[in-house]
C-alpha cells in the first residue's frame, strides 16, 4: 500500500531520509516537467528539480499539512523556475505581458488537424519543439497555468491554491493560455500538408 | 477581436471537467446546438492531450536513475525536535528494554523522593515535599555519547536527573 504524503512528510521532519527520498522519487518526474516546461533547458529544469526538493526539504517544519504537499511542492518549483526566468534572460514576467493573438483561434482547427484519439498521436520530435516554441512564448502567467494543469492534472482548486489566485481567475487564465497556444499552433500547423501530416501522425513506423 | 465571455470560461471548465452538474448540463445543451461551441471543446481537449503527451515525452528522455540519491546527498542532517526524539526513545525503551526503563524510573523517582528535603530543605522539609512520585513526568531527553539522560518534574516542583548506559 502506498504511504500518503503527509505521512511521508512527518516521518521526513522526524529525519528518516528514506521517506523523503520515496517523496522525491514520487514527484522527480512532473516536477521536472513543469520546470522543464518553463525554463526549456533540460539541464537546468533539472537543476531546479533538484533545488525545489532541497527547498522543501530545509522547510519541511514550515509545512503544517494544510494544502496538498505536491501544491507546496510546485509553488517552490513555479518560484524557483521564474527566478531563472528572470535573471538567465532579463524576461519580464509581468501578469499585464501581451504575448501572442487576441483574436480567437479558428474554432475546430487543432482537433481536426490531430488524430482523431490525440492521446495515441505520435508526437514527433518537431511538434514537441513546436508546442515548446509555443508555450516559450506565453507570459509566464499563462506557461505555469497550463504547465500545472496539463503535466500535474491539478484541478482548478489546487491551481487557485498553488497559484493563490481565485477560482474564476483560473477559468479566465486557463482560457487566454490555451487560446493563445490554439493561435499559435495554428501557425505552425497551418502550413501546408507536411504539417498536418506531422501533426496526424502519418507515416510513423 | 477577442470578446471573452462567460461561455467561453465555462467551455473551458467544461473541457476540463471542472463544471458542476447543472453548469454541466447547461453546457452540453448548447454543444448539441452549436457545433462551433463543440469545436471549441474538442480543441481545449486535443491540446491537453498534447501537451501532457509533449510533457511525459521531455520527462521519458531523462534518466532519473540516482536523482534522488543526488537530492539526499545535498540535504543536510535534520535533527528532529525533542518531541520526536522523545517519543522515539520511550518506545525504543518501552519496546525493547521495558523492565530496564521501568526499574529505572521506579530508582530514579525513589532517588528524588529521599534527596528532596536535603535539597530543598526550606520548602520541602519532610518525606514526599517533592511531589507526588506517580505524577512525575518526563520534560526532556537526550544521548550523548554512551548514555542516556532523562529529566523528570514530580507535581511538587522537583526535577529528577536520570542517567543510564545506552545499549
Amino acid at each position: 500500500m502506498e504511504i500518503d504524503d503527509l505521512a511521508l512528510v512527518l516521518r521526513a521532519k522526524e529525519g528518516d531520509q528514506r521517506a523523503f527520498k520515496v517523496l522525491v522519487e514520487r514527484y522527480q518526474r512532473k516536477v521536472y516537467a513543469v520546470a522543464h516546461g518553463m525554463v526549456k533547458d533540460r539541464e537546468e529544469a533539472l537543476d531546479i528539480a533538484q533545488e525545489a526538493f532541497v527547498k522543501v526539504h530545509r522547510n519541511l517544519d514550515r509545512f503544517k499539512g494544510d494544502s496538498a504537499f505536491y501544491t507546496w511542492l510546485y509553488r517552490i518549483t513555479r518560484n524557483l523556475a521564474i527566478d531563472r526566468i528572470r535573471a538567465r534572460r532579463n524576461e519580464s514576467v509581468g501578469f499585464d505581458e501581451a504575448v501572442g493573438s487576441e483574436e480567437s483561434p479558428e474554432p475546430g482547427f487543432l482537433s481536426t488537424r490531430l488524430d482523431a484519439d490525440p492521446q495515441k498521436t505520435a508526437l514527433r520530435r518537431e511538434l514537441a519543439a513546436k508546442l515548446e516554441d509555443a508555450l516559450a512564448q506565453l507570459p509566464v502567467k499563462h506557461r505555469e497555468i497550463l504547465l500545472l494543469r496539463e503535466v500535474e492534472g491539478m484541478s482548478y482548486e489546487d491551481l487557485a491554491a498553488t497559484l493563490d489566485i481565485p477560482k474564476g481567475t483560473v477559468m479566465s487564465r486557463l482560457y487566454h493560455a490555451r487560446s493563445k497556444m490554439q493561435k499559435l499552433l495554428e501557425g505552425y500547423l497551418g502550413e501546408g500538408d507536411d504539417r498536418l501530416a506531422l501533426a496526424s501522425g502519418e507515416g510513423e513506423g | 477581436m477577442d470578446v471573452r465571455t462567460d461561455r467561453d470560461l465555462l467551455l473551458t471548465a467544461f473541457a476540463d471537467d471542472e463544471l458542476d452538474e447543472a453548469e454541466r448540463a447547461e453546457i452540453e445543451a448548447l454543444l448539441a446546438d452549436d457545433p462551433q461551441a463543440a469545436l471549441r471543446v474538442a480543441d481545449d481537449r486535443a491540446l491537453s492531450s498534447l501537451m501532457r503527451a509533449s510533457f511525459d515525452q521531455a520527462a521519458d528522455e531523462v534518466d532519473f536513475t540516482g536523482f534522488a540519491d543526488s537530492v539526499l546527498a545535498k540535504l543536510p542532517a535534520r535533527q528532529p525536535s525533542l518531541a520526536s526524539r522523545l517519543r522515539s526513545l520511550l518506545g525504543d525503551a518501552f519496546g525493547q528494554r521495558p523492565f530496564q526503563f521501568a526499574l529505572g524510573g521506579a530508582v530514579a523517582v525513589a532517588i528524588a523522593i529521599v534527596a528532596s528535603p536535603y535539597l530543598r530543605p526550606h520548602e520541602s522539609p519532610g518525606l514526599l515535599l517533592a511531589g507526588d512520585p506517580s505524577a512525575a513526568r518526563v520534560i526532556d531527553m537526550d544521548a550523548l555519547g554512551d548514555h542516556e539522560t532523562m529529566l523528570f518534574k514530580t507535581s511538587g516542583g522537583a526535577t529528577i536527573i536520570f542517567v543510564q548506559e545506552s545499549p
